[in-house]
């Protein structure tokens, strides 16, 4: 691995509406924005005043469409470099998935076939990205699903894995995804977690959702269950991640809850800490 | 020999000389007595919002803050549509604002109030908000202010009574004039921005208000986007800082039509306003601020989610 991950600490996602609860919390390393709400680098003074501080900003992609079978749009990339300059971001960050194909947008992000085929076209996309990015680091972010495209020719993990090492990507570990994923589909979160290519790691992501006919939605627009504040504490048990985030994109709450989940987060990386740096003095 | 016995050509030249030189020496003497400049922390007082919104814009800007704060409140609500009404709708705040409490008995006279007349009605008490500002020099004085503001219209007056003058005479002996009615008529525009052109901010002042905007900046987008997450003072604050702007959602965005737009931060002075019938008495100062990008990005249901 050729890069050196940069230390954040404790994160949020950026959003107008939290941009008060945000500044006036102190403890803050990074916030993370979304790179389609600011065309032309237009950045808010808010923005700004955080950088001032010393606050990290890392513009977050959702349109870049790096798991399509068709070539990606490089405007869309070149767009999300200047505005990484703009904010002299450590780094950016997109999905493992696609939104787009035959013209047509999804409006959400879908999840890759893990075939050899679908393989190879995401690792050609994200080089040409990576390409046009550099020298910023490039984060890729696995995604929740409720549901697996047919005849998947390998796990996951080893698709992640696989594409971060072929293109030297660093890893955006969503944490509560992870949780979703094995909500809905099955399976253990924390072994999921471990298949994962831990030491790629960026940042994570720690987002909210609801529960509906009995299948959950990573809506990031509810409160973040205590399962995936418990999967946090295990993940910061195995690895130190960078950098942990909330991600709250709707219905917003009073800036007193925000602030909860914020200490909620920070206790259970702690609780994981001490468990680790435990293990290891043991 | 009288200036206006000059030849038209030479008249004309020393008519476009003073116009020239008058535009810039009208600007540089409201300049001079706008000081001081100096930002020392000791000219920076804790100011509360109605006295923020009152260096914005003057006593206008600082009713209506006290009004976006008290709609907010639920305490006023908006009626009609054009114009706008106030009227009392709940109980008033145990700590309301002198301010505040000046709107809320101008709306009591009648069911309903306009806006406009509300303004008019608590002027005094809003002029009241000067007297620290001007203690720490954030604002001109009133005699510094009338100096300042009535030295260069009378500067524009005399040039345009004697383009007027001189024009009398081209007529009378039949002489070409278009040149000097166009200098004349460009004399009176500039009598009009001077008139409407109000001093009202210290450079000190106009500094620290764009300090304050700078340090306020995440109100301004959080004010915009979500204000009902906001108390009302960060409401009144946030119309102070950046005008109408803020009103965009809920039940202030009632409000945003009814107050006037401000303009760029400009040198401190107050302006006519397209949207008010008054000019000159009534400032409009601050405003800018800047809109930002929206906050949903791809949570998700069917497929997958960020």
């Amino acid at each position: 691995m050729s890069m050196m991950q940069t230390q954040l600490s404790l994160g949020i996602g950026w959003r107008p509406e939290l941009a008060l609860t945000i500044d006036r919390r102190k403890d803050l390393g990074f916030v993370e924005i979304t790179a389609e709400n600011f065309p032309r680098g237009a950045v808010p003074p808010a923005i700004d005043r955080l950088r001032e501080r010393g606050l990290a900003v890392i513009p977050h992609g959702n349109s870049l469409s790096l798991g399509g079978a068709e070539p990606i749009d490089r405007d869309r990339v070149r767009a999300l470099a200047d505005l990484a300059r703009r904010v002299n971001a450590p780094f950016v960050s997109e999905h493992i998935a696609f939104v787009r194909a035959g013209g047509m947008e999804a409006g959400h992000l879908l999840p890759v076939p893990r075939t050899r085929a679908g393989l190879e076209a995401t690792i050609e996309n994200v080089k040409i990205a990576r390409d046009l990015l550099a020298p910023l680091p490039l984060a890729l972010e696995n995604i929740s699903t409720l549901f697996d495209w047919p005849n998947a020719e390998m796990s996951e993990a080893d698709f992640v894995t696989e594409i971060l090492d072929r293109t030297d990507s660093l890893l955006l570990l969503d944490i509560a995804n992870v949780w979703a994923n094995a909500k809905n589909l099955g399976g253990d979160p924390v072994e999921l977690l471990r298949q994962l290519p831990l030491g790629r790691i960026a940042y994570c992501h720690v987002g909210g959702g609801e529960e509906h006919n009995g299948v959950y939605h990573d809506s990031h627009a509810a409160a973040v269950p205590e399962g995936v504040f418990e999967l946090v504490t295990e993940l910061c048990a195995i690895t130190d991640p960078p950098g942990v985030m909330i991600e709250r994109d709707d219905d917003f709450p009073p800036a007193a809850v925000i602030e909860a989940e914020l200490d909620r987060l920070a206790q259970a990386v702690a609780e994981g800490a001490r468990r680790r740096e435990g293990a290891h003095v043991g | 020999m009288s200036i206006l016995d000059l030849r038209g050509p030479e008249f004309l030249k020393l008519y476009a000389f003073l116009l020239l030189a008058l535009v810039p020496a009208g600007i540089l003497f409201r300049w001079l007595l706008s000081g001081p400049y100096d930002d020392h922390p000791s000219h920076q007082p804790e100011l509360d919002p109605l006295e923020v919104a009152y260096l914005g814009g003057g006593g206008s800007a600082a009713t209506e803050a006290a009004i976006a704060s008290l709609v907010h409140d639920e305490t006023l609500t908006v009626r009609g549509s054009h114009p706008r009404r106030l009227k009392i709708a709940g109980r008033l705040p145990n700590a309301i604002t002198p301010l505040g409490n000046a709107v809320c008995a101008s709306v009591a006279l009648d069911d309903e109030q306009g806006i406009d007349r509300v303004r008019k009605g608590v002027a005094d008490e809003a002029a009241k908000l000067e007297r620290r500002l001007a203690e720490y020099q954030l604002v001109l004085d009133p005699m510094r202010r009338t100096v300042a503001h009535v030295v260069p219209i009378v500067l524009f007056i005399g040039l345009f009574i004697l383009g007027v003058t001189k024009i009398g005479i081209g007529i009378s002996r039949g002489r070409p004039f278009g040149y000097l009615l166009a200098l004349t008529a460009v004399a009176l525009a500039v009598l009009i921005y001077f008139a409407c052109e109000v001093p009202h901010r210290t450079r000190r002042g106009t500094r620290f208000l764009k300090r304050l905007k700078s340090e306020h900046a995440a109100l301004h987008s959080t004010a915009k986007t979500a204000p009902s997450q906001l108390p009302a003072d960060d409401i009144a604050l946030a119309y102070g800082l950046y005008g109408a702007d803020v009103l965009s959602m809920g039940p202030l965005a009632k409000l945003q039509q009814a107050m006037r737009p401000r303009d760029s931060e400009g040198g401190g002075s107050s302006s006519c306003s397209s949207s008010s019938s008054s000019c000159g008495g009534s400032s409009s100062c601050g405003g800018g601020g800047s809109s930002c990008g929206g906050g949903a990005g791809c949570g998700g249901c069917g497929g997958g989610s960020s």
